[in-house]
């Protein structure tokens, strides 16, 4: 397509020098080297857009040629017709399928599959295979840590101790079946739900999209709302009364019976009234602490074995970043307190190009390296045969991550 | 690569006092006749060949290297790196690139071999490729008006493609622009920068 457009751009070329529009080809030669050196030291595609467009108006030559450039690139692609798509759908039917329509998609995860895909499944493979690599690292991915940090801030940067796992899950259970007596609910057998939360990771993450007191999932026509504002009054001297939110989720039952019971108020919005229930109120609070730390155990473990300025750093970084916009893949620590920010990159050969930090990437390393973080680079090659090697990189300077020059 | 790597640079292997047997050898070797994979990447199984040039990407260098100097010693490994070097500024003359430019660029090339060489190559090999790649970097700048000069003299291009080939990156834009304006992502997926797309389009 490049090559056919070149074509044609040499034609139209030929035939404005023939008729006299454009008087040599040096000078247009000069002004794309005069734009090419503005666009190198422009940081931001709307300054290179800038830059065009100034260069445009300024030189009509220039102008010309930008136009006779979009007028070859719009023939060279004008007889395309129906465009090959990148994945291949088979809508033939399948033998024994009695008719029925069946799709079949053909995909290359290799080589039809875009970046994003090969760049996540390379973040599986670290996760995967770190421990192998280095087996005195304890990582947890950014989006992981990005929560952690924005739902329990302030244990992080309070510096709460985060006790052993056993000892938290032990005191969540007591606390719920606190709860559950309070409201009359039978208590949950405490040898069964520590097992079950000790051994399973993805239980204790989806905690806090389930009922509070009774653990069943959050499904529409069980729940009044799937997450209900209980607004709780306190006592400030300084302000005088006010309200604090905390986010609960309640199903329809285990709502009903607080309200009966003079726990939650019957009218909206819904209130836990300290004053009323201090019991109720400290048992709840304490239960939705524990149910945060519970669901953000891993990132919140591997937190606490770093300093406080690098806390507070990750903190500035992660706890408000949007989510899918974090810079780095994972985040590391070693035994002596080493410090790590990981970027994973892929490739689909043994030698292929490797994309480089973004330039938001480059920005924290730097302030990174000068808290004593380290940046990682492990180079995940999709080979042959489902094979996959994994290299491991320490890069000391931003500018000695692989980029995409030459 | 266009021209026949025996002439190719002749004069530029000569004016850093480099060996012109050795030097036609290694060139021979990355530009006309590669290595076998299974040479170069001992633990792959791969019975084919090596693609032409391989080893003038960065991060393909260093493995490159370890190869010639295996073979043809260090005067072998200087001669690699000042054949990738004429070869980038051909390149860069057929796109139309300045003196300037091509001063510029070809530091940054052999600043990113030193990179990858400090990633890739350990101990003494490291040291042997950071000292023979620094005093390349410290006596090609020197003499890229030269060297330059010598590269295009090599090479006979018209002018009309010159200017074709300096504004392939406008037109890859373009093409890009009318691609994805026909519903096209492409095997290889590419995006266009919105405010591009704006600008040309008026769209959102």
């Amino acid at each position: 397509m490049l090559s056919k457009a070149k074509q044609i751009l040499r034609r139209r070329l030929e035939k404005a020098v023939a008729g006299g529009e454009v008087k040599n080809l040096q000078a247009p030669l000069e002004l794309i080297n005069n734009v090419r050196k503005k666009t190198a030291m422009a940081e931001t595609f709307p300054e290179v857009i800038q830059v065009l467009k100034t260069e445009a108006d300024e030189n009509p030559e220039f102008g010309r040629l930008l136009g006779l450039i979009e007028v070859s690139a719009r023939e060279a692609t004008g007889d395309l017709g129906e465009l090959e798509p990148s994945i291949k759908i088979n809508t033939a039917k399948i033998p024994g399928s009695n008719g029925t329509l069946a799709l079949s998609i053909e995909y290359n995860i290799k080589f039809n599959g875009d970046r994003t895909l090969r760049g996540t499944i390379a973040e599986l493979v670290f996760k995967r295979v770190y421990p192998q690599l280095l087996g005195r690292l304890r990582c947890c991915s950014t989006t992981e840590l990005a929560l952690a940090l924005r739902f329990c801030g302030e244990i992080v940067l309070k510096d709460i101790a985060i006790e052993d796992i056993n000892a938290i899950i032990l005191e969540y259970v007591r606390h719920l079946n606190m709860a559950r007596e309070m409201l009359g609910l039978e208590k949950r057998s405490e040898a069964v739900l520590s097992n079950v939360l000790s051994s399973s990771e993805l239980i204790r993450t989806y905690l806090p999209s389930r009922c509070l007191l009774c653990l069943d999932r959050a499904i529409p026509s069980n729940f009044v709302e799937t997450d209900i504002k209980v607004a709780i009054k306190k006592n400030d001297e300084d302000r005088g009364i006010g309200y604090h939110t905390v986010h609960l989720i309640l199903c329809n039952n285990c709502l009903r019976i607080a309200q009966e019971k003079g726990y939650i108020t019957t009218y909206r919005p819904y209130k836990v009234i300290r004053e009323r229930n201090p019991l109720f109120y400290e048992t709840i609070m304490r239960l939705v602490r524990l149910v945060k730390i519970l669901a953000h155990y891993e990132a919140l473990s591997i937190l606490s074995k770093i300093d406080d300025k690098a806390k507070t750093f990750l903190f500035e970084i992660y706890a408000w970043a949007g989510s899918g916009a974090h810079p780095f893949d994972f985040f590391c620590v070693d035994e002596q307190g080493g410090k790590y920010l990981v970027d994973v990159v892929s490739t689909r050969d043994y030698a292929g190009e490797l994309a480089p930090l973004t330039k938001c990437e480059k920005e924290v390393a730097e302030e990174a390296r000068k808290l004593g973080f380290k940046i990682l680079v492990p180079v995940v090659r999709f080979l042959d045969n489902w094979t996959v090697k994994v290299e491991l990189i320490e890069e000391k300077q931003a500018s000695n991550h692989p980029s995409a020059s030459p | 690569m266009v021209l026949l790597p025996e002439v190719f640079g002749r004069e530029a292997y000569l004016m850093l006092n480099l060996d012109v047997g050795v030097c036609s050898e290694v060139v021979g070797v990355v530009a006309t006749n590669p290595p076998w994979v299974v040479d170069v990447f001992p633990g792959i199984a791969d019975e084919g060949r090596l693609p032409r040039n391989f080893g003038y990407r960065k991060n393909e260098f260093p493995f490159i290297y370890r190869y010639v100097y295996s073979r043809f010693g260090s005067e072998g490994a200087k001669c690699l790196v000042l054949y990738f070097i004429l070869y980038h500024i051909e390149k860069l003359l057929r796109r139309g690139y300045d003196t300037e430019v091509i001063k510029e660029s070809v530091k940054a090339l052999v600043e990113s071999y030193i990179d990858e060489c400090r990633i890739k190559l350990q101990g003494e090999l490291y040291d042997i490729a950071a000292r023979s790649l620094s005093q390349v970097l410290s006596s090609v700048p020197e003499r890229i008006n030269e060297v330059v000069e010598l590269v295009e003299g090599e090479y006979r291009q018209d002018p009309f493609d010159t200017l074709v080939e300096a504004s392939t990156d406008f037109i890859s834009m373009e093409l890009h622009l009318v691609l994805y304006r026909k519903g096209y992502r492409g095997k290889r997926p590419f995006s266009i920068p919105r405010e591009f797309f704006q600008e040309r389009t008026g769209e959102c």
